[in-house]
């Protein structure tokens, strides 16, 4: 299953090039401006581009973990491991090195093709260049880690797959935007999220440069500071709820 | 003399809404007993050993093993098998073995030669979910006894067993228990635990009945129910008697097991030969199983 996931972020990381090339390509041929072709992969933009790009895939391995540790609930097996001596914090650790493993695994994942296209398609290469930017895949980490948290915590508190799954999707999707619609601002800004979408804004094309649009390229410290903290508040209950709950 | 205490538990209580499945209960399992937790479905006996082994929390009492509330070390020391076996269906037998050896921190050396006990080695490489139940049963057992631990819980080992299976199993558990070890079995069948087990605790709706010696179920002697005004000179001729024992003492009489073809009268001419008038004589049930029912229907 990992394997699959690995494999089909790949294609999508390079299947995107294609696509975007296509686009601004065809768009310059029909429009009467000239749209300026800036290549998605050149250093030091890519680590923005990528980091974005895989953003949307986040979802994947978020639900790999919740089929994960609700399969431990359906065949009881953690029922066994605590019969067997495993004490409660032994069985939440394994739980979390594969949360945390899963996001660096594909961090890894993310920067080893970052570095693999960025020296494909970048004409001059110096050092500073090709890691000036490079903080994004740590946001990306940041990124994916917090959205796994809140999965991991739906899945420990729901302990069915199909509806742990309904309803992480349901917070994501639908609950969470319309509620920050009722919300103060404020407030609304930071719903975990929101905050994790933050992170990595959209990058600039050209596009955007066209029409004098222009979006964050740098991370707000506030976004990752809430991103942090939600990260360790989601953890920390379901470490509580794994401890003080019946089997 | 005292028994090192193995399990020891006070005043045990846990309700599920409204319904109390575990209530007030007071259990004491000494070392090398085959104590076994006998009551009908629904008594509580697989709740007491969640408890104990950590899975339940309960609402009220407490419990210690060796002396000493629960940790995970000391879970490592107990095979245990509660309910249906649980293992991973999408790996083999020794697969699965690996995990609970790694768990308990012991070799793997152990793993086949536990295999071979329960008869399971030829299908060890096989996948958990091609097993029928009673290999299941089998593979549950094997993993209990991964280790060689101190203390064996099962419950309802002989589960979905076939005859031949039946006997092997409760062998196995006769074998085990002459070396030394402590095994606690919760089960349902009367016959079960009196073939095996060496003290028992009747339970119903989370409360304990009864609790004491097996060994007073003899299927061939007597039970008898004595009690004379002189007491002491009473036990000193039980004493010298070669075809009856005293099994035990309960508030104001003693029980008297006899041996096979012994009748009441005989006890009594005995007795009386020896000096010792009885003030209490009445031939108590047979079997576990009419002291069984008749302890449920009250």
């Amino acid at each position: 299953m990992l394997a699959l996931y690995g494999f089909s972020l790949s294609t999508l990381i390079f299947g995107v090039e294609a696509f975007i090339r296509n686009v601004t390509i065809n768009a310059g041929n029909n429009s009467p401006i000239q749209i300026p072709e800036i290549s998605v992969y050149t250093f030091p933009d890519i680590w923005q581009n990528l980091s974005y790009l895989t953003g949307f895939l986040k979802l994947f391995p978020a639900l790999i973990l919740i089929i994960f540790v609700t399969a431990e609930y359906s065949y009881r097996t953690n029922r066994q491991h605590i019969m067997n001596g495993m004490s409660r914090e032994s069985y939440f650790f394994s739980q979390l090195v594969f949360l945390v493993g899963m996001a660096l695994f594909s961090t890894l994942l993310l920067v080893l093709l970052t570095l693999f296209l960025g020296f494909q398609h970048t004409s001059d290469i110096s050092l500073s260049l090709v890691f000036s930017k490079s903080y994004f895949s740590l946001a990306y980490f940041m990124e994916l880690l917090t959205f796994m948290s809140i999965a991991f915590f739906t899945a420990i508190i729901i302990r069915r797959s199909g509806l742990a799954i309904i309803t992480f999707l349901l917070l994501y999707t639908v609950i969470e935007p319309i509620s920050r619609f009722y919300l103060p601002e404020m407030l609304a800004q930071s719903m975990p999220f929101k905050r994790i979408g933050n992170l990595i804004d959209v990058p600039n094309t050209s596009l955007m440069k066209l029409f004098g649009v222009s979006f964050r390229t740098n991370i707000d410290t506030f976004d990752l500071l809430f991103v942090v903290l939600y990260a360790v508040f989601f953890i920390f209950l379901s470490y509580l709820l794994i401890k003080k709950r019946d089997l | 003399m005292v028994d090192e205490s193995i399990l020891s538990i006070q005043g045990l209580s846990k309700n599920y809404g409204s319904i109390k499945a575990v209530d007030a209960l007071d259990l004491e399992i000494k070392k090398g007993q085959v104590f076994g937790l006998l009551g009908p479905n629904g008594s509580g006996k697989t709740t007491t050993l969640s408890i104990v082994l950590g899975l339940i929390k309960p609402q009220k009492g407490d419990f210690k093993w060796f002396g000493k509330p629960l940790t995970a070390a000391t879970l490592r020391k107990v095979g245990s098998i509660l309910e249906t076996p649980i293992f991973y269906p999408y790996l083999s037998a020794t697969d699965n073995l690996k995990i609970i050896a790694d768990i308990k921190r012991i070799s793997y050396n152990s793993i086949d030669e536990k295999l071979a006990v329960t008869g399971l080695l030829e299908r060890k490489n096989h996948h958990f979910k091609t097993y029928s139940l009673g290999m299941k049963q089998r593979l549950a057992i094997a993993a209990a006894l991964l280790g060689d631990p101190e203390v064996l819980i099962l419950d309802e080992p002989t589960n979905g067993l076939d005859p031949q299976g039946i006997a092997e199993i409760r062998g196995l558990i006769i074998d085990i228990a002459k070396d030394g070890k402590t095994i606690i079995i919760a089960s349902h069948l009367l016959d079960e635990v009196q073939k095996v087990c060496s003290d028992v605790a009747v339970l119903q709706n989370g409360k304990c009945l009864y609790s004491g010696k097996v060994n007073f179920i003899n299927n061939d002697g007597l039970l008898l129910e004595v009690m004379a005004d002189k007491p002491e000179l009473l036990i000193a001729a039980l004493e010298n008697c070669p075809w009856a024992t005293i099994s035990e003492k309960e508030k104001d009489h003693f029980l008297v097991q006899l041996q096979k073809d012994n009748s009441a009268s005989d006890l009594n001419r005995y007795l009386l030969d020896q000096q010792v008038v009885l003030n209490h004589l009445t031939t108590k049930h047979r079997t576990l199983e009419s002291h069984f029912l008749e302890l449920l229907k009250k």
